[in-house]
């Protein structure tokens, strides 16, 4: 295949993310206020929002250091590396798919945390301090999870790349729907949920700032860097949720071929597997509490205990 | 042979009974215990009509019509009797040792019964390799939650939870058990439950707690 066709193919899943990623999050909150009886902000309000941002002043604090003002851009850029790494609407690997594998793109996204966590706690402000310290826990009893979950996947698929683990599981001999699979699929949900900041680890919709997680790492920021860290976290939620539908849950409906029609098919399907997962994403925010902090680390538990018996139940063959 | 297909299906299920067991060792409401227990229940109600399915055995669907309506229906809503209008509705349930360590302990049985399980399974049959490690596995996680309760009725539900086990073990590697043992064992389990909810009550309405530490002593 022509590289040309293979670049624009990966600027096209680029501009899908960078575009449909405030729409996930505009979907999510107003399904979310129909199911609580409100009418809620309209679908495009994350739109609004950005602008609205991008067209204000910013403020920063005189003791800021380089690390405040480059996070924003780290933020914004860490989940767009990782969609040239990851399958978005096509089923064969494109033309940065070999740059990195799941490990890699892991590594990438929570970069752009690691900066987030410094940047709060750059201008000393006690509740980003906390904030950070906070995500840190989240994040560093998440990885563990993540990494069983990206080797139980592996050794399914022989590889860590993500374009073949899609190939595995969609030409189906390597065994698809087994109690591994299941499992993997619900620690990885469970990590999604925290990695994304969502409830039950914590509420996206609070600004109470005792109980905030991931929400306090921006509360120094405003105008166009809140805006670039706001697009980033959309745009983390987004991938995380491709990574999960197109490598673990669904991965039909990718494009296989170049052709135009298989491509325009593919951005559909992808629309439609996003607002399935936004529909579960809701179900579950409307049905659990947010933990308490120090029960984060059950849930996390929990999943890391499932990716485990993920693992085991895969080596025993059952 | 067996389909694929309905190997995937147990699988699926049989994976969700196993969650169902490690939610149940996580659960801090009595009530959510009850009723993920109810929905263990029938999702062993169902391995068993797809197995009886697979194999032709028709009183496995008898077994399955059993066990939905005295486990998913009868033993829940009696529990649930027993804790009405009891502190045990609203309270949190105590735990021996905590969350994350209980579960890390669920974690190293499970696959202790799966590595044990492997050496008993006859070389072929996918059936039994398949659901075996997992009853055996939902049996020791029961039994766990047993030792890891504090309270008397929680202990209970331990107990419920490794008979589920047992019974899922029981379904592939002998088909189930004679119809008419098949038949004591519910009855068995109905009244033991009965039996166990009235004589909670009355310890409870003795002695104003259910602790089970609190219990080692003789009240005069």
């Amino acid at each position: 295949m022509p590289i040309l066709t293979r670049l624009f193919l990966n600027l096209l899943e680029v501009l899908i993310v960078l575009l449909c990623s405030p729409l996930l999050k505009g979907v999510i909150s107003r399904l979310k206020a129909l199911v609580q009886s409100r009418r809620g902000p309209g679908i495009w309000q994350p739109y609004f929002d950005l602008y609205k941002l991008f067209r204000k002043d910013e403020v920063i604090s005189e003791d800021a250091s380089w690390v405040f003002r480059v996070t924003p851009l780290v933020v914004f850029a860490a989940p767009l590396v990782v969609t040239l790494l990851i399958p978005v609407i096509t089923g064969y690997p494109l033309f940065w798919a070999f740059l990195g594998d799941m490990l890699g793109g892991g590594f990438i996204l929570s970069l752009g945390g690691f900066f987030a966590a410094l940047a709060a706690i750059d201008t000393a402000s006690p509740y980003g301090a906390m904030g950070s310290s906070r995500t840190r826990m989240v994040a560093f009893l998440a990885e563990p999870v993540l990494m069983c979950v990206f080797f139980t996947v592996s050794l399914v698929a022989g590889a860590t790349i993500p374009y073949i683990v899609n190939h595995a599981w969609y030409t189906g001999e390597k065994a698809v729907i087994y109690p591994s699979h299941l499992l993997v699929m619900i620690a990885f949900l469970m990590v999604i949920l925290a990695e994304a900041g969502r409830i039950p680890v914590d509420n996206p919709d609070a600004h109470f700032e005792l109980a905030m997680i991931d929400e306090s790492k921006t509360i120094e920021y405003s105008g166009k860097s809140l805006a670039l860290v706001k697009w980033g976290g959309y745009m983390k939620l987004f991938v995380l949720l491709c990574i999960f539908l197109n490598v673990l849950v669904t991965p039909w409906g990718l494009a296989a071929s170049t052709g135009a029609r298989d491509v325009l098919l593919a951005v559909p399907a992808l629309m439609l597997k996003m607002l399935v997962a936004a529909v579960l994403i809701v179900v579950i925010e409307s049905t659990f509490a947010k933990l308490r902090l120090f029960r984060v680390a059950e849930f996390l538990g929990a999943a890391l205990v499932i990716s485990l018996l993920g693992i085991v139940t895969f080596f025993i063959g059952i | 042979m067996v389909d694929p297909v309905f190997l995937r299906v147990l699988g699926v299920c049989g994976a969700l009974f196993l969650l169902a067991a490690l939610a149940i060792l996580t659960a801090r409401q009595m009530r959510g215990c009850i009723r993920l227990y109810a929905g263990q229940s029938f999702l062993l109600a169902v391995l068993a009509a797809l197995v009886g399915f697979l194999t032709g055995s028709a009183h496995l669907y008898l077994v399955a019509a059993l066990t939905l309506l005295v486990k998913t229906l009868l033993i829940p809503y009696l529990l649930g009797w027993v804790i009405h209008d009891t502190i045990l509705e609203k309270r949190e349930i105590e735990f021996v040792v905590n969350i994350p360590g209980s579960l890390f302990i669920s974690g190293l049985l499970a696959a202790l019964a799966f590595f044990a399980s492997k050496a008993v399974v006859f070389p072929g049959d996918v059936l039994t390799k398949l659901l075996l490690p997992l009853g055996t596995a939902v049996t020791l996680i029961g039994l766990y939650v047993m030792v890891s309760r504090k309270e008397a009725v929680p202990q209970v539900t331990g107990l419920l939870v490794a008979e589920n086990g047992v019974l899922l073990a029981a379904v592939p590697t002998a088909f189930g058990l004679p119809l008419i043992a098949e038949f004591g064992l519910f009855f068995d389990l109905l009244v033991g439950a009965l039996l166990m909810g009235v004589l909670v009550m009355r310890v409870h309405r003795q002695t104003e707690s259910t602790a089970v530490h609190e219990l080692c002593q003789l009240k005069e």
